[in-house]
């Protein structure tokens, strides 16, 4: 189990997936708008998503986790 | 009668110097992931290239006829070697002999080591793996008093840091001295999870009130993402390859220039999807990597730092055969505006390029500073201007491409406007002294408050000013030389580079002030 963290602060404006999902790395969980651009979180590994750990709306720092991943 | 015993004698002393700290030490040292200073030599070296120099330094025991029975060798091993058949000088620290401790290495082996690189005009290669320069504490008891800490040995490092390439490996718990001279070079690694680096392990550190763990003070995830080291890798091996890698792009010394390489791919290469990396919706992120790469020489893009100063990607590559240093801003990090870690990388990767007389090619994405109350308190614009300042005292042939955005000072110090560039633009660039969203607001304040309907009154100006800023409008005005298609880009680049290869003066650079 890792965590996928936030690189940037900002504001979560879209969650692409949910609990259960497989995901490929480099392919974006969710979308963070910071200085104006929409931000794609992407998995660093192959995996499936645990938990969404954050909701459309948001404001999340950087670094701090956003889902986890096993 | 020859002098046989005497060079049996010079046999035997390293022989037993090259038991290094006993097989007990030895053992331990392995078992953690780490290889030996002898190891590490040869696995980074050409073959059979280590002449080592001191090979006879160390801490004899004789009896009481003056005949030596035990020998044990200095923990610093240095001497010279080559690396793709290139001279370089490298030295290591043993650290299963005290440690890696300054104080058992003799001291005048760490200066003759800096001196030599600095001389003989080769790339210096240090292996760090100990502690700081002044040793245990016990020495206070040994010598009867304490020292005052010289570091005598520093005004060659800061020397050789204009001079010669230097490479500072941490490959083990480095702390004090040893720290130092690792972050004190062009480019520094660590391995992950082998490698430590602190100012101050973790008993001083518990004195002022912290348990942590080594590991969690100064791992690789924290000084590989604040600067203090350039890059993190996986094992020593790979720190080998990307130490060999790092140096192929450099010259000897500031005195001579880089060497070219092999002329390998199309310069006028064109790639399809060029025309579509950059996203038409101005929200849109793009990787800036992949494009990068794409433009020069294939496989010769070598990244440098990718995990501090995010909003621009560095490293070194080729263009025609020619190395060149890159600079690419990466819109994942706060859409490519720039914060201290930014600046700090970029001037500390521009000195390295003008030192070593490496032309730089600029791919500009740079919609500012980074804006708001954390940027102001972090002291933005402190580091911003000497990035700046940088920009202007370099004199290493440039070339800009403006990929998307252009905004503000941090945009436009792209490049030195006192001296001919070549500088073009992508269809997809934008610019301006301010974004229209929050300019407009404080440029046309009155008239917007004036209006019956403020917000229709502002989205007509806006309007109005969208339709003039198309980067075709600005070529007309000749703001910008050409704009070009994308695809066409590496045919440039590599007239940049052929055009760029003569103007490059062997010598030493000295940096003026920076505000």
């Amino acid at each position: 189990m890792s965590k996928i963290e936030s690189p940037v602060s900002g504001r979560v404006v879209a969650i692409h997936l949910k609990a259960g999902d497989t995901v490929t790395a480099g392919v974006a969980v969710i979308t963070v708008e910071s200085m104006k651009m929409e931000i794609p979180v992407e998995a660093e590994r192959n995996g499936t998503v645990g938990e969404i750990m954050v909701a459309v709306e948001d404001e999340v720092t950087e670094g701090q986790a956003v889902a986890t991943l096993s | 009668m020859s002098w046989q015993p005497e060079v049996d004698e010079i046999q035997r002393r390293k022989a037993l110097a090259a038991r290094l700290g006993g097989p007990e030490k030895v053992k331990r040292h392995k078992d953690a992931g780490k290889l030996t200073v002898r190891e590490r030599i040869d696995a980074l070296v050409d073959p059979a290239s280590f002449r080592e120099v001191g090979s006879l330094t160390g801490f004899a025991e004789y009896d009481e006829q003056g005949v030596l029975i035990d020998f044990v060798a200095s923990n610093m091993i240095m001497g010279r070697a080559k690396v793709d058949d290139r001279p370089v000088i490298v030295v290591g620290d043993d650290f299963t002999i005290r440690g890696g401790a300054n104080d058992a290495s003799v001291s005048e082996k760490l200066a003759t080591s800096e001196r030599m690189a600095r001389d003989l005009r080769v790339p210096l290669i240090r292996l760090v793996d100990g502690t700081g320069g002044g040793g245990s504490v016990k020495n206070i008891e040994t010598k009867g008093h304490t020292l005052l800490p010289m570091m005598r040995e520093w005004q060659l490092v800061v020397e050789n840091m204009m001079t010669v390439p230097v490479v500072g490996l941490a490959l083990g718990s480095v702390a004090g001295k040893g720290a130092a001279r690792v972050a004190a070079s062009h480019y520094s690694l660590m391995v992950k999870g082998t490698s430590q680096l602190f100012n101050a392990g973790p008993p001083v550190v518990a004195q002022v009130g912290q348990i942590i763990s080594k590991e969690d003070l100064g791992g690789s995830h924290i000084h590989a993402r604040n600067g203090v080291v350039d890059d993190e890798v996986d094992s020593e091996a790979e720190a080998f390859e990307r130490t060999r890698r790092f140096l192929s792009y450099l010259p000897r010394s500031v005195f001579e220039l880089p060497p070219r390489g092999p002329v390998t791919d199309d310069p006028d290469r064109r790639d399809d999807w060029l025309i579509g990396a950059i996203p038409r919706q101005s929200k849109q992120v793009y990787k800036i990597r992949p494009i990068v790469q794409c433009l020069v020489d294939q496989d010769s893009f070598f990244e440098i730092g990718r995990h501090w100063g995010r909003a621009i990607v560095t490293g070194l590559a080729r263009l025609n055969g020619w190395p060149v240093a890159i600079v690419a801003s990466d819109p994942y990090h706060y859409g490519g505006t720039w914060d201290k870690a930014t600046s700090e990388k970029f001037v500390r990767f521009l000195d390295m390029a003008q030192t070593f007389h490496l032309p730089v090619v600029n791919f500009i994405d740079v919609a500012g500073f980074q804006v708001g109350l954390a940027a102001e308190q972090a002291g933005t614009m402190r580091y911003g201007v000497r990035a700046l300042a940088a920009v202007y005292q370099s004199t290493v042939p440039w070339c800009s491409i403006i990929v998307r955005k252009a905004y503000g000072v941090a945009a436009a110090g792209h490049q030195h406007q006192g001296r001919y560039n070549i500088r073009v633009a992508w269809p997809s660039a934008n610019w301006g002294s301010l974004p229209i969203e929050g300019g407009l607001e404080a440029a046309y304040k009155s008239d917007i408050a004036a209006a019956p309907d403020p917000q229709a009154r502002r989205d007509e100006i806006e309007a109005r000013l969208r339709k003039l800023t198309s980067p075709m409008r600005s070529a007309e005005a000749f703001v910008i030389d050409d704009i070009i298609d994308p695809r066409d880009t590496r045919s440039l680049l590599c007239e940049f580079a052929d055009l760029a290869a003569p103007l490059r003066e062997p010598g030493m650079t000295n940096f003026g002030i920076r505000p």
